[in-house]
């Protein structure tokens, strides 16, 4: 059976959504705003470039951005919130999409904050409030600098041990040495070694087979680690590291493509976890992007799996 | 995120009634927040209702980093003026409150900062609440949901704290069930450990080989085990020779085609070809 995807009902969804400021799920996630904008405008720039200036405010949006900014130099998540890594990064992601990276006034503040957070091991914490570190760290720096041409400012070759320090008896990552192996965290890893040009430095080999048993046989969808149940969002972050890796072949990817079009909403827009649950602009994005990475058919813009951005996007950036 | 919620219809007028009163509760107790965390010369009664907006705040939402940043913000200004038994008191009740906020719901025992501020509290407290640990969490993996990867980076971190005994973690991590991944990863670690040691590697490995049996014999379909599998494969292979385990290889392999009404797991199969693989011993799928 042939799911289309329903593009124009996800661009309407995606638009809706960021207007829903009366409910209470939106208030409620104030905390993580800017990332819900930058998984809304890059699911646009996949659809089209241009819907992200058709359909949103781009001066609102790069104000908006800015102001989450605080005397740090970091981002929160929202206009007062406390600068972290994982919103930095969403923040960065953003004004690449507008071209409007230059709008960061004082951007070495910005670094110099990013570079302060590393330790001495080179793993990273995630803000100055608490200790605790995490390979999503890692990613969200590396990424952060590289995008804004700073990664002088960090030890890249300790980042780069201790990424290899946290890959698992099974070819997997964790969030830090020793911890379970997860897919979301390979992304991370894999990505971070990836921006710092040291992918041979990890055990390809080992986590590509771990990678691709992450597929569900009944479904076609991805988990995130083994026995778990599928989930959209895996489409991305397995399927962009296996792009990274150049191992897309072990993946069952018209299986895969045809679970994703399954999450869809066909109503009222929009991509769920997995089939017959609600849909929101997370899973949304990620189920397209990881659509855009693998299904030529879908009508979807190129993504660059490493930065998760679209690829002409990532050609200006990194020029 | 979003995960795991069902597609469902229109809310009811009530249901829409409800989280109407509870985004006006949450917008004017977070304006009040913000209001009391500007002012820096707060009274002690300001401080006191600082601390019990943010606890109503965290009710609603401990998914928010903000609240619990501001709670840590409240808490460490509180400390500075007291002496170390008030101190103690205030931060074991904090402790508690957290210990509730993470217990309350799947969901609530997944969020990173709830953890993050709980090791905050711990350090804080010191060596004895790092040693309280274990009974909490031990009890909540075996109970609860045995795959939540935050209590396992939790108890990791207590164990590296040196406050949970090798035994005990050994007890916990070695006796679990056959499909429990996050079992099998724990065990990697200890039997890496005990490799590392160069004591015993021969029987070690056989004995490790033996439970991957037992596991396949407690639940022929899983796939868990299976990695295991393939990593003591790879131990295998980087030892002198493998005929110390050629036998128990064998095994497996005949127990994996033993009943041919239970399928091997598709990546069953691939495990125990990537393993084969490693010790060279391919054929003995042929």
């Amino acid at each position: 059976m042939s799911v289309s995807l329903e593009l124009e009902k996800h661009r309407r969804f995606i638009v809706g959504f960021s207007g829903s400021s009366d409910s209470l799920q939106h208030s409620l996630s104030d905390y993580l705003r800017i990332n819900g904008i930058y998984w809304s405008l890059c699911g646009l720039s996949l659809m089209d470039p241009e819907y992200i200036r058709s359909d949103f405010n781009e001066e609102e949006i790069i104000s908006f951005t800015l102001a989450c900014r605080n005397g740090t130099g970091g981002f929160g998540g929202f206009p007062g919130f406390d600068a972290s890594l994982v919103y930095t990064l969403s923040a960065i992601q953003v004004l690449a999409l507008y071209d409007a990276l230059d709008r960061i006034e004082d951007v070495e503040k910005t670094v110099s904050w990013i570079a302060s957070l590393q330790h001495e091991n080179g793993s990273f914490q995630g803000d100055h409030h608490f200790p605790d570190v995490d390979t999503r760290f890692v990613y969200c720096a590396v990424a952060s600098l590289s995008i804004l041409d700073r990664l002088d400012a960090i030890d890249c070759s300790k980042t780069i041990s201790y990424i290899v320090s946290c890959q698992n008896w099974d070819g997997g990552f964790g969030l830090k040495p020793g911890r379970e192996s997860h897919a979301a965290q390979a992304f991370c890893c894999v990505g971070a070694v990836s921006i710092l040009k040291s992918v041979d430095s990890i055990d390809k080999d080992s986590l590509v087979f771990w990678l691709s048993t992450r597929q569900d046989t009944n479904t076609g969808g991805l988990n995130g680690r083994p026995d778990k149940d599928p989930d959209v969002c895996y489409s991305w972050w397995v399927v962009s590291t296996l792009a990274i890796l150049d191992s897309l072949s072990f993946i069952d990817v018209p299986r895969l493509v045809t679970f994703v079009r399954r999450a869809q909403d066909v109503v009222d827009g929009g991509i769920a976890d997995r089939p017959e649950h609600m849909a929101d602009i997370y899973h949304t994005f990620f189920g397209l992007a990881g659509i855009a990475l693998l299904d030529e058919t879908g009508g979807l813009k190129a993504i660059d799996p490493t930065y998760a951005l679209p690829v002409d996007v990532v050609a200006r950036i990194l020029g | 995120m979003g995960h795991g919620k069902e597609k469902r219809g229109p809310l009811t007028d009530e249901e829409q009634q409800k989280k109407t009163e509870v985004k006006e509760k949450w917008n004017a107790w977070f304006q009040e927040a913000k209001g009391l965390m500007v002012n820096a010369e707060r009274t002690p009664e300001e401080t006191a209702g600082l601390k019990t907006v943010l606890t109503k705040l965290l009710t609603v939402n401990p998914a928010c980093y903000y609240i619990w940043n501001a709670r840590k913000s409240l808490i460490e200004t509180e400390l500075a003026s007291l002496s170390p038994e008030e101190a103690r008191k205030v931060l074991t009740s904090e402790l508690h409150f957290n210990t509730a906020s993470l217990l309350k719901s799947t969901d609530n025992s997944k969020i990173y900062s709830s953890w993050y501020y709980r090791r905050w509290l711990l350090s804080q407290l010191g060596q004895e609440a790092w040693l309280a640990e274990p009974a909490v969490w031990m009890k909540q993996l075996a109970e609860r949901d045995t795959r939540n990867f935050h209590v396992w980076d939790h108890m990791l971190t207590v164990r590296a704290h040196g406050a949970l005994s090798e035994d005990s973690w050994r007890e916990y991590a070695m006796n679990g069930e056959a499909s429990n991944y996050s079992l099998w990863h724990q065990r990697a670690g200890l039997v890496r450990g005990i490799l590392d040691s160069g004591d015993d590697v021969t029987s070690t490995i056989l004995r490790e080989f033996e439970e991957v049996m037992m596991a396949n014999a407690q639940d022929p379909t899983g796939t868990s085990y299976w990695h295991y599998f393939v990593w003591l494969c790879s131990v295998v292979a980087k030892q002198e020779t493998i005929e110390p385990f050629a036998e128990s290889i064998e095994t497996i392999v005949a127990l994996a085609a033993d009943d041919p009404t239970t399928a091997l797991p598709r990546d069953g199969r691939r495990c125990l070809e990537r393993g084969l693989g490693l010790v060279g011993r391919g054929e003995l799928l042929a």
